[in-house]
């Protein structure tokens, strides 16, 4: 190991877990296969709203192969607490008891020898439902006459935000410009190419729950499994072996977990349960889904004065309310100096699936709406949508700079962002392509939009604070990283031991990571809100550093070379003023296990520490005026779209989607590369494909992939990535999460290269998805605007959405 | 994902096959590719209590040209279609139409008579074997017999096979300008079925005059539909853009798609009229002396 050269941190180390995931040799959860396991199917509500009069199980129990059927009411006695409705006090089991509320609810589990005769089973259970009318459509949601989800509660509003500066109503009034819109985000899913799947294992004499999960956070489900089941915490071990993508919604706490390790206690054997595609679209977290109502208060000269924005999300049928409205109510005003905020934020249940982490979380939603916005004040005001940007950005001299809702932005060159990626476009030969296009009759457009994406946020009791990781190099000479969070996919192991290698100089095939185990790893928070690059990475360089320390002390004593003249290079410990003085390291690692009576009395023995890192700046209270700070660090990317849009058929091709993003340090290039681009193109299929979508009757129209579309690879455009590194000042690393922002671009982005392309006739863009029918509809609506506008002598093409006062 | 049990049947002979199914009746779906039947077992929608399995019968699996007819055995998988150079020479307008058909791996083991069986609206095969006046072929108990591709979609997933008969065979005549077709798709992701499709194939005179032409469309009905109106109205046409014009329009009036999440009927009608006209320009493109004259 000695002769080899380590590795620094930023550079290109090739993603260690590729190999075995392209060559088949992962082990997912399914793959988990315990002598005599049995299987679990769930029956499931074909219901969005109904109430259940009664579950017959006998013919279920009476299939070869069944060993038993059980219900909500079954299960109930067993739970010591339940999880959250969306208010306190209001009880939701595992399993349906009273009432369904959305399409797919579990109300019943049956167990069987093989899954196929736990299908059959499924099937065979007779449930007698008496319909109720469907609540779907949030805003019908909200009116008093509605239909409850709860009827424990006085409406289907389950949760509110209010924040507001002072005398913003005035700030209105002396506007020389008010414009208005009412923008709107689709729901979607994240679709992991694995879905979920659960399996547990009790052993009676132990008393020991294993349980192996696709959770993005083991810890966290390890305490929940223990506290609804009353099991000692300390008996339960969770496992997430190779986890198949995320992206949020694994996240999240789901009935069929407790389920399966209730069967597994209950029978003493172990069971499984693996979710099929079409259970996964139908419970399976989903996202984004919120109308805004925005106004913004604008001088003549572009500056953007005051925003006021109404929130209507649609939460599903929410168990307990996500995070997704604060993250969007607070960060409206995105990356502009605005200094007058209102916002009223409604979250609304409705009996769609529940809502909840879906990659860029609620911050999508707040930037989308504030970059199309910023594109609809630009129109109004005949102002160039660039310049308006550059003119409203927050300079990169007032960082760290706090926001009107108490946000306190790290770092961020935000104007410098956006002009390279203008020059990553050749946005001037781009227009002048485009031109020259227009006169053959091409349809092109180019957009230009900046978004900014929070990351590791923390808050009072959710999930976040802070991350641990705990290196030990072993007696033999490997190197031990156990990290308090997991990892779905995105090569966090790679990273650590980059980071580890960098700080103690051994080389990368002799360190090893180990997670997703919560035996054997420190207690940590679940992966999300791209927080592993901040509160992890920065954990394992304090354990390195410790590290590094205790291998040159150890040194120093041995060498008797005062400590600061000492260094590694070359799997050795040196003076750097002679560097032929020198000890190996495979040395020290010997004498710190063998003779640790050459160890300074003052370290401890071994070589294992701890290292932490806190989330920096979090505010855990608002302040009196309801401000606060829930994220420590706040990556951005500008993106430069062109698009060519078929105006007889409304299909959009893109022709480049050009992004430079600033993540802060990088720590591996390949790593937040890969990122990008798996997150743009995420995105892409987010504004252009994949839709979730529930009929009046609340019976979802989108259950398997022939309906929900995904993109292919097919889709996938020309993406160019440019890199910018401004450094977070407030961790030691610098870095500042590149899990999300690349999903953040596309929405904007490409409906302003839409609008951009069909200016001719005065194109709208509103809302997502950009669908081939919506874009024709979108050109139809617009051409007869123009029409009626012209015949009325009135040449602003009459505003629908908005209102234009002044000028 | 999980079907319900089946009992699996692999007969040896296209006979065997037939008497299987004439035993079963209803109660047995016969698998070819597997394509289609599988992921419709899998979401138990179809519930076959038997499956004959075609695959073990030899002999069901060719391209062969013959009387001025090429003849395409039931069980010819897609992706053999798109590597035979007999079609490429005699009838490129099925390469190009399976080109987007699916995705590379259905096309490895779908098959053309699973295909026409299954009678999607919105599938590829249909419409081209329209456009091109093909023949089935299928046997039965009672014996073999051919129909008109026209008369073999009837319905939604649902043709004019008996429930005891299994197709052989599409002959398909060689069209006497082979270059002089096309296949237009629209779909809303690479591999997805057509939102609306148009197959076209014309054969004109050195005065550009229109001498036949078959038009076939998918996604435009609750089957796949011959244009056989718009034929008429064009044979013995010069292919003027006026002309093309009223036949787009023509397209767009018998046009009675279904609204789906592919697209509402009006949508559906919209784009097809669009796609029709470019078809035909993109043939007629090809018949230009200047592009290579018109075989
Ligand atoms: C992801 C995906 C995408 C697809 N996209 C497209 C597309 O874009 N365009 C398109 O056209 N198709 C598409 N298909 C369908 C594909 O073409 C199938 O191969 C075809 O529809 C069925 O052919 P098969 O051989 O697989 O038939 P099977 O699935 O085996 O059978 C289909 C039906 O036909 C019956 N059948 C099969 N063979 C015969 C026979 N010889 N005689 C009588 N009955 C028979 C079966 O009983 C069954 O009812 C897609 C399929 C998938 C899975």
């Amino acid at each position: 190991m000695e002769d080899r050269k380590t590795v620094e941190i930023g550079d290109k180390v090739r993603r260690r877990e590729t190999q075995r995931f392209i060559t088949g040799t992962g082990t997912f959860v399914d793959d988990v296969r315990l002598p005599g396991s049995l299987y679990v199917a769930f029956v499931r509500s074909p219901y969005a709203h109904a109430r259940i009069q009664g579950i017959e199980v006998q013919p279920a129990l009476s299939l070869p192969g069944v060993r038993a059927a059980l219900t909500g009411k079954d299960l109930a006695p067993h739970l010591t607490s339940v999880r959250g409705g969306p208010k306190p006090g209001i009880k939701i089991y595992p399993l349906a008891i009273d009432k369904v509320r959305h399409v797919g609810e579990p109300l019943a589990a049956v167990v069987a020898e093989t899954r196929y005769q736990a299908e059959d089973a499924a099937e065979a259970v007779i449930v007698d439902f008496d319909p109720l009318p469907p609540v779907i459509d949030p805003e019908k949601a909200m009116e008093a006459s509605s239909p409850r989800l709860f009827e424990e509660l006085d409406g289907n509003i389950v949760y509110e935000l209010h924040f507001s500066t002072p005398d913003i109503d005035k700030v209105f009034k002396q506007a020389d410009h008010v414009v208005s819109a009412r923008l709107s985000s689709h729901r979607f899913t994240a679709c992991p190419i694995e879905p979920r799947a659960y399996c547990a294992q009790f052993d009676p004499v132990s008393g020991f729950l294993t349980f192996w999960g696709t959770t993005a956070g083991a810890h966290g489900l390890r305490t929940r499994l223990a506290q609804m089941l009353g099991v000692a915490e300390s008996k339960v071990r969770v496992i997430a072996p190779d986890i198949g993508g995320s992206f949020g919604v694994k996240n999240s706490g789901y009935q069929e977990e407790v389920v399966t390790a209730f069967i597994a206690l209950k029978l003493g054997t172990p069971v499984k349960w693996a979710e099929t595609r079409i259970e996964h679209l139908r419970t399976a977290r989903q996202g984004r889904d919120q109308i805004h109502d925005i106004q913004a208060a604008v001088k003549n000269d572009g500056t953007i004065v005051a925003i006021k924005d109404k929130i209507l999300a649609d939460l599903g049928c929410s168990y307990g309310v996500d995070n997704s409205i604060t993250s969007s109510a607070l960060y409206v005003p995105g990356v502009y100096q605005i200094q007058h905020y209102q916002v009223d934020a409604y979250g609304i249940a409705t009996n769609k699936a529940v809502h909840g982490s879906l990659r860029g979380i609620g911050k999508a939603d707040a930037s989308f709406i504030i970059e199309r916005m910023v594109d609809i004040i630009a129109r109004d005001l005949s102002m160039n949508p660039i310049e308006i940007r550059r003119k409203n950005f927050i300079p990169p001299e007032a960082f760290p700079y706090r926001n009107v809702t108490g946000a306190l932005y790290d770092s961020g060159r935000y104007d410098l962002c956006l002009t390279r990626a203008l020059e990553l476009a050749n946005y001037e030969k781009e227009k002048e392509e485009k031109k020259r296009l227009k006169e053959k009759g091409v349809y092109r457009g180019i957009g230009a939009v900046l978004v900014m994406e929070p990351t590791s946020s923390s808050r009072l009791y959710t999930t976040g604070g802070y991350a641990t990781c705990r290196v030990r190099i072993e007696p033999s000479g490997t190197v031990s990283i156990f990290s308090s969070m997991g990892d779905q996919g995105q090569g966090h192991g790679t990273c650590l031991s980059q980071i580890v290698a960098s700080r103690i100089g051994f080389p990368l095939d002799k360190i090893y990571e180990i997670r997703g185990d919560t035996l054997v790893t420190p207690f940590g928070f679940g992966t999300g809100s791209s927080r592993s690059s901040i509160v992890l990475m920065n954990a394992a360089l304090v354990a390195a550093n410790k590290l590094r320390q205790r291998l040159l002390k150890i040194a120093s004593r041995n060498l008797r070379i005062p400590y600061d003249r000492l260094t590694i290079e070359n799997g050795k410990i040196l003076d750097r003023d002679n560097p032929n003085k020198s000890v190996e390291l495979r040395d020290i690692v010997r004498m710190a296990y063998g003779a640790i009576y050459l160890v300074p009395e003052d370290e401890e023995p071994g070589l294992e520490v701890t290292g932490y890192f806190i989330n920096p700046n979090i505010d855990y209270v608002a302040d009196e005026m309801g401000r606060m700070n829930t994220f420590s660090a706040y990556p951005y990317a500008a993106i430069v779209a062109v698009v060519e849009v078929d105006i007889e058929t409304g299909f959009i091709k893109i022709v480049k989607y050009c992004t430079v993003h600033d993540c802060g340090t990088v720590i591996n290039p390949q790593i937040v590369e890969t990122q990008h681009y798996g997150s743009v193109v995420q995105g892409i299929g987010g504004a252009m494909y994949e839709q979730i979508l529930y009929d009046e009757e609340g019976q979802l129209l989108t259950s398997s992939l022939m309906d929900y579309k995904l993109p292919t690879a097919e889709e996938v455009p020309d993406i160019q990535l440019g890199h910018l590194v401004t450094p977070s000042p407030f961790t030691p690393l610098g870095a500042k999460g590149a899990g999300e922002t690349g999903m953040l671009g596309p929405p904007p982005a490409l409906a302003s290269a839409i609008e951009d392309a069909l200016s001719d006739f005065g194109v709208e863009v509103r809302s997502t998805p950009y669908t081939p029918e919506k874009i024709l509809a979108l050109i139809r609506e617009a051409k007869k605007r123009g029409e009626v506008g012209q015949a009325s002598g009135d040449r602003r093409k009459a505003p629908q959405t908005r209102r234009v006062q002044g000028a | 994902m999980y079907p319900v049990a089946f009992d699996y049947l692999e007969p040896r002979t296209l006979q065997e096959a037939v008497e299987l199914l004439e035993k079963w009746g209803e109660n047995a779906s016969i698998l070819a590719g597997g394509q289609s039947l599988i992921p419709l077992m899998k979401l138990r929608i179809a519930r076959p209590r038997y499956l004959i399995d075609l695959n073990r019968i030899p002999g069901l699996s060719y391209i062969r040209e013959q009387d001025g007819c090429v003849h395409i055995g039931a069980l010819t998988r897609h992706v053999e279609i798109e590597e035979s150079s007999v079609v490429r020479e005699k009838i490129p307008i099925m390469q190009e139409a399976v080109r987007v058909l699916a995705d590379g791996q259905v096309r490895n083991l779908g098959t053309i008579g699973g295909a026409i069986a299954q009678a999607d609206p919105a599938g590829d095969w249909g419409p081209v074997i329209l456009a091109l006046n093909a023949r089935i072929k299928c046997l039965g108990p009672k014996g073999g017999r051919e129909m008109e591709a026209m008369d073999f979609f009837t319905f939604a997933y649902t043709t004019a096979l008996q429930p005891d008969e299994v197709v052989t065979e599409i002959a398909i005549p060689a069209p006497s300008a082979p270059r002089l077709g096309t296949y237009v798709k629209l779909e809303r992701v690479s591999g997805d079925f057509a939102i609306v499709s148009v197959a076209v194939q014309i054969d004109r005179d050195k005065d550009g005059i229109c001498r036949d032409i078959g038009i076939g469309l998918g996604g435009a009905d609750d089957r796949p539909i011959k244009a056989v109106p718009v034929e008429a109205l064009l044979r013995g046409q010069k292919l003027s853009p006026k002309a093309i014009d009223i036949a787009a329009r023509r397209i767009e009036e018998i046009a009675s798609p279904i609204s789906d999440l592919r697209g509402s009927q009006e949508y559906k009608k919209e784009v097809l009229k669009v796609i029709f006209r470019r078809a035909l320009e993109r043939v007629i493109e090809r018949a230009s002396p200047t592009t290579g004259g018109s075989r």
